[in-house]
């Protein structure tokens, strides 16, 4: 791409950045609490109180955009770990995953004549969905805390564990509502 | 046995270990069960004894699933908040136990098993007030901290015994004071009895912390010096021996597990039938007493609502786990408890 040459030069540098082949992603760590389970990483972005559950190709990437790599170095990292040609398409589909989940510090924006490939689409180029990079948000049935409301009260400011707000009746112990 | 809660049960046994056998529950059983276990914080249990089985695609499979990847990040979420609430007092000059919660967890294969909502904090009488001003600053707030000053499990043993046979142990970077093997288990069964044993996770706890004990635990210390507390808690033991298949070869309660009384194993089995807070005392009551002062109607049917659990009302009143049966220690807690309030309403 020819950037008009009258640019800023911190415009000049957005535009750089937010190319595909020049961005260098940055994971996201503020706000973060990162828990590695089996297969799979989970991501809890306590601001939004939102978790999410990424692949192993997925963590791999996202684990590895520190802000210095480019998309080429992250696929040669991947194509490391897989042992096997991988298509750019594979991060960009991943990056666009992050940056949906709030999991970067910039979003990744595609450029103007990008084609976005649908997940179906990838597993049709690569062949494996399991190298698919996934990030699934993880909703959760009714799940209970184990909390047990013995916290004493003689007012409801006494209550502060969640799901125990009440004090019913003045006391002795909150309840939920 | 009640056929929600024996499953319950079925499914539970032995869930705590590091290797869980698969549990042959068939699908529909699950799916009639899995209300019970994510409403009660036993889903991440349930998932340990299923995730290797065939069931482990199933939908139902799946929500169990999903359940246990949220107690992860919630559990690595709450082990952040610790870490900083101990900073936190420790800098207001308290130095706080961690008992219940990350505790007991703690001693499961993996935290996230078992999900807790507080963080359960036992403070020195002296320092109560500079921990509650500590929690109560804009940092301090922004914690589910349940706070105790009094070591109430005890049995003659005062808050500094506690101090004194507590312990530290890492919490990724930081060092965090929890009870002794001992106290804990007897906070746990204590706990577990007071609330009328209607979790079956509680019982889960028992379990392991009787399993991952120390070598060197002292069970004089555990159980006490007074015989029917004691015998409480050998009973809770025993009921985590019976309904979930806690090993406990080589106690001294090994015996009493054999002779549960038949009330208390069936009573808890009722209660997990419906193992929800919403489900139990004072929530489930339709109204406090003080509105059928100025309105009776409903009362009737309010005081059914009120007719305690035969486990609680026993322990409430003080009376001992004997074949006898319950009313005498229900009525006798019905009692005392109207006692308080005529004394509440009439002060």
């Amino acid at each position: 791409m020819v950037l008009p040459p009258l640019a800023l030069a911190g415009e000049r540098e957005n535009l750089m950045k937010n190319m595909p082949n020049e961005f260098k992603p940055r994971a996201r760590k503020d706000g973060l609490v990162v828990r590695e389970l089996a297969d799979e990483l989970l991501v809890y972005d306590r601001e939004r109180n939102q978790a999410h559950s990424l692949n192993e190709t997925a963590a791999l990437i996202w684990k590895h955009c520190d802000g210095n790599s480019t998309i080429a170095q992250l696929r040669s990292l991947l194509e490391t770990e897989a042992g096997a040609s991988i298509d750019e398409q594979v991060v960009w589909y991943a990056l666009r995953k992050f940056t949906k989940s709030s999991l970067l510090e910039e979003p990744f924006k595609a450029s103007a004549g990008e084609r976005r490939v649908s997940r179906r689409e990838l597993i049709q180029t690569i062949g494996l969905a399991a190298s698919v990079p996934l990030v699934a948000t993880i909703i959760a049935p009714n799940v209970s805390a184990a909390a047990s409301c013995t916290q004493s009260c003689s007012s409801p400011v006494n209550c502060t564990v969640p799901g125990c707000p009440v004090c019913p009746n003045g006391g002795p112990t909150c309840a939920a509502s | 046995m009640n056929p929600s809660s024996g499953l319950v049960a079925s499914l539970l046994y032995s869930s705590w270990r590091v290797h869980a056998p698969s549990s042959q529950i068939s699908e529909e059983e699950l799916a009639n069960i899995v209300p019970l276990l994510t409403g009660s914080g036993a889903s991440a249990l349930a998932w340990a004894r299923i995730r290797d089985s065939h069931l482990r695609d199933s939908a139902t499979a799946v929500e169990l699933q999903q359940a246990h990847r949220l107690h992860a990040v919630h559990a690595a979420a709450f082990e952040e908040d610790i870490t900083t609430v101990f900073t936190l007092l420790q800098n207001a000059g308290v130095e706080p136990i961690l008992a219940k919660g990350w505790a007991v967890a703690r001693l499961y294969p993996d935290t996230s098993l078992r999900p807790y909502g507080d963080i359960d904090l036992y403070v020195r009488p002296g320092q109560y007030q500079s921990a509650t001003r500590a929690l109560a600053s804009a940092e301090g707030k922004r914690f589910v901290v349940d706070l105790h000053d009094r070591f109430d499990s005890s049995d003659g043993s005062s808050i500094d015994d506690l101090y004194q046979r507590s312990q530290l142990v890492s919490l990724g970077d930081a060092r965090v004071r929890v009870p002794s093997h001992e106290d804990h288990l007897r906070i746990l069964c204590l706990h577990f009895l007071r609330h009328g044993a209607f979790r079956p996770l509680w019982l889960c706890d028992i379990a392991v912390a009787v399993e991952t004990r120390a070598a060197d635990f002292d069970w004089k210390i555990c159980l006490g010096k007074n015989a029917r507390r004691a015998d409480w808690i050998a009973c809770s033991i025993g009921l985590a021996h019976r309904l979930l298949g806690a090993n406990i070869d080589d106690t001294p309660v090994a015996n009493r597990a054999k002779t549960l009384p038949v009330w208390l194993i069936s009573n808890v089995l009722k209660q997990w039938e419906t193992p929800y807070s919403m489900s139990q005392p004072p929530v489930s009551y339709a109204a406090p007493m003080s509105k059928y002062l100025r309105d009776p109607r409903g009362l009737l049917a309010d005081l059914r609502r009120r007719w305690p659990n035969a486990i609680e009302a026993t322990v409430y009143t003080g009376g001992p786990f004997n074949e006898l049966p319950r009313w005498p220690f229900q009525i006798g807690e019905c009692i005392i408890r109207a006692a308080k309030f005529l004394a509440r309403i009439s002060s």
